[in-house]
């Protein structure tokens, strides 16, 4: 690795080391000065040189400096790095497995998911074009410094060491923040947090694929068996390994849910069943074809084609999310990366400086 | 205008390399790391190392082959599973499909 000079005559001169350097993935980047960096360390409320840990693939070593240079080249405003911070610790739990994440054929990114009152406080969009940063700086800049960290400390490269066979768009920037307000528990609350508290969950997933209620009235059961059918698709990692899913509601579907009298919790308990695929219409039995699936619970009668197969681990599995613009009643679904990693993690949200 | 290096520095730690594999009077203890039970793409994995097996023996007298699984192809091993292959003399490690 060329040590970077220390001086830069202009931006100019920045743009053109960013490139040289490979400090990019291909989009522009804001240099990173060091009066810049020492804002967000201390908007931080940690120590500049406290280590978050070793990034994978590469290992460059997170500490929350590196971390502070990566959010200021995304653009990324002061009060967003205790946020970002969360996030990073927890992409670093072994179980998440973000060496493999960082460099898997599949087409999985970690999606950062906020929720809690920092969501009002960071200004994030959380109703039309929610997947995609809403037009909100705070929502599209910490996806994008989350890239970048990975990208940077990580040297997750395509090629080499990133297998990645057809890529993700969200790779440039992953970050989606929940609804504050409908009558279901917060996602960190469901998972173990208090009401009250901003969290940052991160989860490796596909890009959202829309689920409209085409053709189905307002049969609760017949809106969550179409949504069932889109988690259920063959060549799926979900559908052949399990793992976990993220689902997300709009808010009016979810007041239509809750109305109908279902929870968040009955709501995974039904999509756990009604997403169950036949034995039959999973494996193949030609010749050439395995034996056996050894990631299936040994509940599961391989040798029935009738038996029906769960395609995540449990109903807890199938994370749920109030996200989207009120206007109309969908729901979108994100694959995980199946039995592989990439699984849920939560983290509090730390107060930072103010 | 000063920047900040966003790479973060590697933690590196010298080594050597293993001990190189000696012909030993009783043969060769030799380990093959491989990953599922079964590719669903391709050929079995377990053909590769029989092949890798019968190519070597053509060259050097093998005494015993260890196969051991390990149970998650995205992770590195387990303990338990390099515990398997502590007493072998050499392993053999790779992906197919």
């Amino acid at each position: 690795m060329t040590p970077l000079p220390r001086g830069l005559r202009d931006l100019d001169a920045w743009v053109e080391l960013a490139y040289a350097e490979g400090l990019t993935d291909g989009l522009p980047v804001l240099p990173p000065t060091r009066r810049a960096v020492d804002q967000l360390v201390a908007a931080s409320g940690r120590l500049a040189d406290e280590c978050l840990g070793g990034i994978p693939p590469r290992g460059g070593l997170a500490t929350v400096e590196v971390v502070a240079a990566n959010a200021v080249m995304a653009g990324c405003p002061p009060e967003c790095m205790p946020v970002l911070l969360a996030a990073i610790e927890a992409l670093l739990e072994p179980r998440f497995n973000l060496n493999g994440v960082q460099v898997t054929t599949h087409g999985c990114w970690p999606l950062l998911i906020v929720s809690g009152p920092i969501v009002e406080q960071l200004g994030m969009a959380t109703a039309e074009s929610v997947f995609s940063g809403g037009g909100s700086r705070a929502s599209a800049t910490l996806g994008r410094a989350l890239r970048l960290v990975l990208w940077n400390a990580g040297g997750a490269f395509p090629g080499e060491p990133v297998k990645e066979v057809f890529g993700h768009p969200g790779r440039y920037a992953y970050c989606v923040a929940e609804h504050r307000v409908h009558p279901w528990s917060s996602l960190h609350e469901s998972r173990g947090l208090a009401r009250e508290s901003s969290a940052v969950t991160v989860f490796a997933c596909e890009a959202p694929h829309s689920v409209a209620f085409w053709g189905v009235g307002a049969d609760p059961e017949e809106r969550l068996a179409s949504v069932a059918d889109a988690m259920r698709t063959r060549g799926s990692n979900n559908t052949h390994t399990m793992g976990e899913l993220l689902v997300a509601f709009s808010p009016s579907e979810t007041r239509h849910l809750h109305a109908s009298g279902y929870s968040r919790e009955r709501v995974q308990e039904r999509l756990f069943e009604l997403s169950k695929r036949r034995v039959g219409e999973i494996r193949s039995r030609a010749a050439d074809a395995p034996a056996t699936y050894e990631w299936w619970p040994a509940s599961v009668d391989q040798s029935n084609d009738d038996a029906l197969v769960p395609i995540v681990e449990s109903p807890e599995a199938i994370h749920l999310i109030v996200a989207g613009a009120d206007s109309i009643p969908w729901a979108a679904v994100c694959p995980g990366w199946g039995h592989l990693g990439g699984f849920a993690i939560t983290r509090a949200v730390r107060d930072g400086e103010g | 205008m000063e920047i900040v290096d966003p790479r973060g520095q590697v933690e590196t730690h010298d080594s050597g390399l293993a001990p190189r594999i000696r012909h030993s009077a009783g043969g060769l203890q030799l380990g093959f790391l491989v990953n599922e039970q079964t590719r669903h793409q391709g050929p079995d994995f377990y053909g590769y190392t029989l092949a890798l097996e019968e190519a070597l023996r053509e060259r050097v007298e093998i005494a015993e082959v260890v196969r051991v699984c390990k149970p998650l192809l995205s992770r590195p091993a387990e303990p338990p599973q390099l515990e398997e292959l502590r007493h072998v003399q050499g392993v053999i490690n790779g992906l197919a499909k």
